[in-house]
């Protein structure tokens, strides 16, 4: 992130800060929400990118909110802290994976467009990778599945396919591994600033990478649609724009969770409804047999046309 | 022509001599002389008259005058002393004749004639002064009754030259036959003689007499013009055309070769020739009347037909208005542009100006004819046909206007009568083919078989070629059991004839009867294709071949287009007897909607079958309700009912009831119970009744309790009965490929393989080679996959897609080539 952005960030959260300021005063009754942030995946470079990113959703969000409720924000730099606390949030931005793990349904999203790819350093193809390490954001079990099914179509399963697959903190952070050497590979998503200078293998799967999800449905119920359409007033930054629900990509996430084809595809069978069996012959003599010609009676060939045509 | 000239020149030498001969010195006084004296003088007389004669032939007139001085001083002292000497009368004659002194010829010899009528010199000298002094009618009698002799060579010659003015050219054959007998060596008479035959039309003796002539005089162009013509006359345009060039060479601007060879050109069919050598010629003679017909009629040929009808209008403003010719050729204008209408009418029109030219009448009954309206067109014809009795065309165009009016007899007798006057006329013959083929197809259909024979055998004799008349007749042998007269009439045929699409079904109809099936059918096919008129032949022959060899299909159509064509009962029952056997056969293939077709078309006509035929059918359609209800599991139920029920009872109906328990397994698996259908063929008494059906439907019945196995997860009990399938012999590669299929899922992926890569390498099942490839994929070796999946990809089998689509992810992760 540039300076100006950073220093951008810094001013926008003064704001922020005044402005709770502003609707603690003006309301003493409106309600605080809690909003946690985890996005491993999101396309930033350093924590504190991500943390002004936050800040910045939870200003927006309350100053959308007109005094309707206010806005804390709560950033989670790592899994860990994710998994501990987030049960504990009111509203969670969360990595759609993640989301999906936890069986969250979102209210928004953010989708990652173009996708998930595979950056590597030296190797020119997918094939090149076979039983090298490769890293990778740390979220769910479920990612590599997603990672086997999107980016690499199914036909490998990178449990297998690689010899190790590290969990790091984030993408820059798998993506720096890359470049320092330590793995082969990176998933990261496709345009991470991080990933500049790494040969981009293969991509595929467009990704959830943020959803916002209503974690403490009692709480929130009575605010729930001031939320949603603040929400929808609010900009996500360098992340997109965001959308109503999970969005198709959440949806499609959701089923590429599963085993990757090559591991398993059914096998094909043969015959079935359109093979049918012999019917039993009904014959009760042994062939046919059809009376000889008949001749009696039978037109002959007859002269038609009998002069020249041209006289 | 030359010999007229000769002639000329001889003439004008006697004029001269005439001339210095003078009058006739006063007579002498008469004073008898004895008989020895008379005979001394007559025989010096005749000397004198002979060497005149000599001398006359080398032309030295003033010798020969004094010859025929002494021979007239001499015959006139005779007469002087007997006035009623003969013999000095005669010779007086002669030298009168030649000293053209023809009315005193006459004066003298006519006394003689009237006491001696019977005397042929007297005759002939009398008739050549009569003759030359301008009494034709008098001398003619005389010459012609003396002129048989052939020392009266004269005499012959004048009539010769008599009747060629007259133009009467038969009269005076005789005389010209004669004179080159008489007078061999008389080289200058043959131009006029050669002329003579050309026009009396004796074009080879023309050709002959002139080509004598032109040996000695070759460079003489009117002997040459003449030969030409008869050249052209004959026939021999070829060499007529080579004549008229050279004289066309020589004389570029004569407008005469340039008509002559024009006409030769038309003659050849070289109209664009010709339509150049009358331009040129029209350039000098721009109104002549001929010439703008043939010029129009030569681009009417060129197929130029608006040049040809201004043409033809040309020739009319130039004084063709009332030109028959141009109206025919205006009417030939019409018809070419199939205005016939306007064709009738300028036919009308030059028939109106023309009315005794038969070859107008005939055109007129042909643009009748042509115009639909044949009985007017008879007319024309019976007209041009009194008119010239005697040209073979006329009366075959009256053949064709009778055809047309279906009055076969007269047509018949029209075209014999054509042939009789012109046996090489192809279009007579043929004609006469025609007729007696169509007279015997309509004896035939009244079944009366002998005379149609007749007319064929007939039409054959008239026309070997005429490949209908052979087709009919050979068919009507074959229907007579004379298998061995129609295969000589089959041998007999010219090989174009052979050729022709009925001769080809006739020859089908007896390799079939042969016992050569396929021969037949092949020679049917090609008739058909050939649009033979014997369709009824071809279809039963069709019929018969490919019942033949069981294909009831093709059977069943071609008897039914049979019937169509020529119902009779044995086609009736031989079309039930394929549709059911077609439907029986449909029932075996498992295809109730077609065999329900095939069945309901037997029953139509279910009155021709066998007892035995009838029962079958019946029974097949009970077993169709099993292979064709929407509720399988109710018709097999009932179908069961049915069989144990009384009207399948007893020993007659024990194969029936096995074939029917089969049947109803059969309902039992389209109902999806494989235990029902095991029960169902547990009851089957004699396995052999249902052939290979038993154990398929016993296959199908494990088949189906394996896939029910499979499809709920089960896979080891799938893999125990697909096992159990092939460990007792069933050798199906697609019980083999689920085999393969039970064990992968039950992790056997080894196994898999081994059953699976056999299977592959063969290509089938299809499914096999997927399978290969998801288990090659599965433990790692990517390449292995990527090549099976690209092959059951290129399959075209149903999950190709996917296999493409796998196939090409494995591509681009490995570089193996580009996804497909």
């Amino acid at each position: 992130m540039s300076r100006l952005t950073r220093s951008s960030f810094a001013s926008v959260r003064a704001l922020v800060v005044a402005l709770f300021a502003v609707f603690t005063a003006a309301d003493a009754r409106a309600e605080e929400l809690t909003v946690g942030v985890y996005l491993p995946l999101a396309p930033f470079q350093t924590n504190a990118e991500r943390s002004a990113w936050g800040d910045r959703f939870a200003a927006d969000l309350a100053a959308a909110a007109n005094g309707a409720f206010t806005v804390k924000a709560q950033l989670f730099a790592r899994r860990e802290d994710a998994l501990a606390f987030s049960g504990s949030v009111d509203v969670l931005v969360a990595d759609g994976l993640f989301a999906l793990e936890r069986g969250l349904r979102p209210i928004a999203h953010v989708t990652a467009s173009p996708a998930i790819g595979l950056y590597a350093a030296d190797a020119t193809r997918v094939g090149d990778l076979q039983g090298k390490p490769v890293a990778a954001a740390q979220a769910e079990p479920g990612d590599l599945a997603f990672y086997s099914n999107t980016v690499l179509g199914g036909e490998l399963a990178a449990a297998d396919f690689f010899s190790e697959v590290r969990a790091l903190k984030d993408a820059s952070a798998a993506l720096a591994a890359v470049k320092s050497k330590s793995v082969a590979a990176a998933f990261a998503p496709v345009g991470h600033p991080a990933a500049a200078g790494l040969r981009l293998l293969r991509q595929g799967g467009a990704y959830p990478i943020a959803v916002v999800a209503v974690v403490r449905d009692a709480r929130v119920a009575p605010i729930k649609d001031a939320l949603v359409a603040a929400i929808a007033q609010c900009s996500a930054g360098a992340l997109g724009t965001f959308g109503v629900g999970g969005g198709g990509a959440f949806e499609r996430a959701a089923g590429a969770r599963g085993t990757p084809r090559v591991k398993s595809a059914p096998a094909l069978l043969s015959g079935g409804a359109d093979a049918k069996p012999l019917a039993p012959p009904i014959r009760l003599k042994v062939k046919g047999r059809v009376p000889p010609p008949a001749l009696s009676g039978v037109p002959l060939a007859r002269p038609d046309v009998i002069e020249p045509q041209d006289p | 022509m030359v010999g007229l000239r000769t002639s000329s020149r001889l003439a004008a030498l006697l004029g001269a001599l005439v001339v210095s001969l003078g009058v006739f010195d006063a007579p002498p006084p008469v004073r008898a002389a004895a008989p020895g004296d008379v005979q001394r003088q007559l025989g010096e007389a005749n000397d004198a008259m002979d060497s005149a004669r000599t001398l006359i032939a080398r032309g030295e007139t003033r010798s020969a005058k004094k010859r025929l001085d002494e021979a007239g001083r001499i015959y006139r002292d005779i007469l002087r002393s007997n006035a009623e000497q003969r013999d000095a009368a005669v010779g007086l004659s002669a030298v009168l004749f030649l000293e053209k002194r023809y009315p005193e010829g006459v004066t003298l010899m006519r006394p003689f004639h009237e006491r001696l009528p019977d005397d042929a010199d007297v005759s002939h000298q009398l008739g050549l002064h009569l003759y030359r002094s301008g009494e034709q009618e008098l001398a003619v009698p005389l010459l012609e009754s003396v002129a048989s002799d052939p020392k009266r060579f004269d005499a012959m010659w004048l009539l010769l030259q008599h009747y060629y003015r007259q133009a009467n050219w038969q009269a005076g054959l005789a005389h010209a036959e004669r004179y080159l007998v008489a007078r061999p060596d008389d080289v200058e008479s043959l131009a006029l003689i050669g002329t003579y035959f050309l026009k009396a039309e004796q074009f080879d003796r023309a050709i002959q007499t002139l080509d004598r002539f032109l040996e000695a005089h070759p460079g003489n162009v009117p002997a040459r013009i003449n030969r030409a013509n008869a050249l052209f006359r004959k026939g021999s345009f070829d060499l007529a055309g080579q004549e008229y060039e050279r004289l066309l060479e020589e004389q570029p601007d004569k407008s005469r070769f340039l008509y002559n060879l024009a006409s030769v050109r038309i003659k050849q069919d070289r109209c664009d020739e010709a339509l150049l050598l009358l331009d040129r010629f029209l350039a000098k003679e721009d109104k002549n009347g001929p010439a703008l017909y043939f010029r129009a009629d030569c681009l009417l040929r060129l197929g130029r037909t608006d040049d040809a009808r201004s043409a033809f209008e040309k020739a009319q403003t130039q004084g063709q208005t009332a030109n028959p010719w141009v109206w025919y050729g205006l009417s030939r204008v019409a018809y070419r542009n199939k205005a016939l209408d306007q064709a009738i009418e300028h036919a009308k029109k030059a028939q109106d100006l023309g009315p005794e030219e038969p070859e107008l009448a005939a055109w007129l009954g042909t643009v009748y004819r042509k115009a639909g309206r044949p009985a007017e067109g008879l007319g024309w014809h019976d007209k041009a046909a009194l008119l010239a009795g005697d040209v073979a065309s006329y009366q075959i165009e009256r053949g064709y206007d009778l055809w047309l009016l279906a009055r076969l007899p007269e047509m018949l007798a029209a075209f014999e009568k054509a042939r009789a006057l012109d046996p090489t006329d192809a279009a007579a013959t043929r004609g006469v083919a025609a007729a007696r083929t169509a007279l015997g197809a309509e004896a035939w259909k009244k079944g009366a078989t002998a005379d149609a024979e007749a007319h064929f055998v007939a039409a054959l004799e008239a026309d070997q070629g005429y490949a209908l008349a052979r087709a009919d007749l050979i068919v009507l042998l074959v229907a007579a059991g004379r298998v061995p007269d129609a295969e000589a009439a089959v041998s007999a045929a010219p090989v174009e004839a052979a050729k022709h699409a009925d001769m080809l079904a006739a020859t089908a109809l007896v390799r079939l009867v042969k016992g050569d099936g396929e021969g037949a059918f092949a020679l049917a096919a090609s008739a058909r294709a050939g649009h033979s008129s014997l369709g009824a032949v071809i279809a039963q022959v069709e019929g018969q071949a490919a019942a033949a060899k069981s294909s009831w299909e093709v059977a069943a159509k071609a008897f039914e287009e049979a019937w169509q064509l020529a119902p009779a009962p044995p086609i009736e029952a031989a079309k039930s007897q394929a549709w059911l056997e077609l439907g029986l056969e449909r029932l075996g293939r498992g295809d109730p909607g077609g065999a329900r077709d095939a069945l309901g078309r037997a029953r139509a006509g279910v009155t021709t079958l066998e007892t035995e035929d009838r029962q079958t059918l019946e029974f097949a359609l009970q077993a169709l309700g099993v292979l064709s209800s929407n509720e399988p599991e109710q018709a097999a139920k009932a179908l069961a009912t049915a069989l144990a029920g009384p009207r399948f009872a007893g020993g007659t109906w024990a194969r029936v009831r096995d074939v029917g328990q089969g049947y109803v397994a059969y309902g039992w698996l389209r109902a999806g119970k494989a235990a029902e259908a095991r029960k169902a063929l547990e009851r089957v008494r004699d396995r052999t009744a249902l052939g290979a059906a038993w154990d398929s439907i016993a296959s199908a019945a494990d088949d189906v309790e394996a896939r029910a196995a499979y499809a709920a997860g089960n896979f080891a009990a799938a893999e125990k009965v697909w096992a159990a399938m092939v460990q007792r012999g069933n050798a199906d590669p697609a019980v083999a490929n689920n085999l393969g299929a039970a064990r992968f899922m039950l992790g056997r992926s080894a196994d898999a393989e081994a059953v699976w890569r056999p299977l592959a390498e063969r290509g089938a099942p299809l499914e096999a080679i997927y399978n290969l490839g998801n288990a090659l994929g599965r433990r790692g070796d990517h390449r292995g996959a990527w090549e099976l999946f690209k092959r059951y990809g290129d399959s075209g089998a149903g999950d190709a897609a996917k296999a493409r689509e796998r196939a090409g992810v494995k591509a681009e992760l490995f570089d193996f080539g580009g996804a497909p």
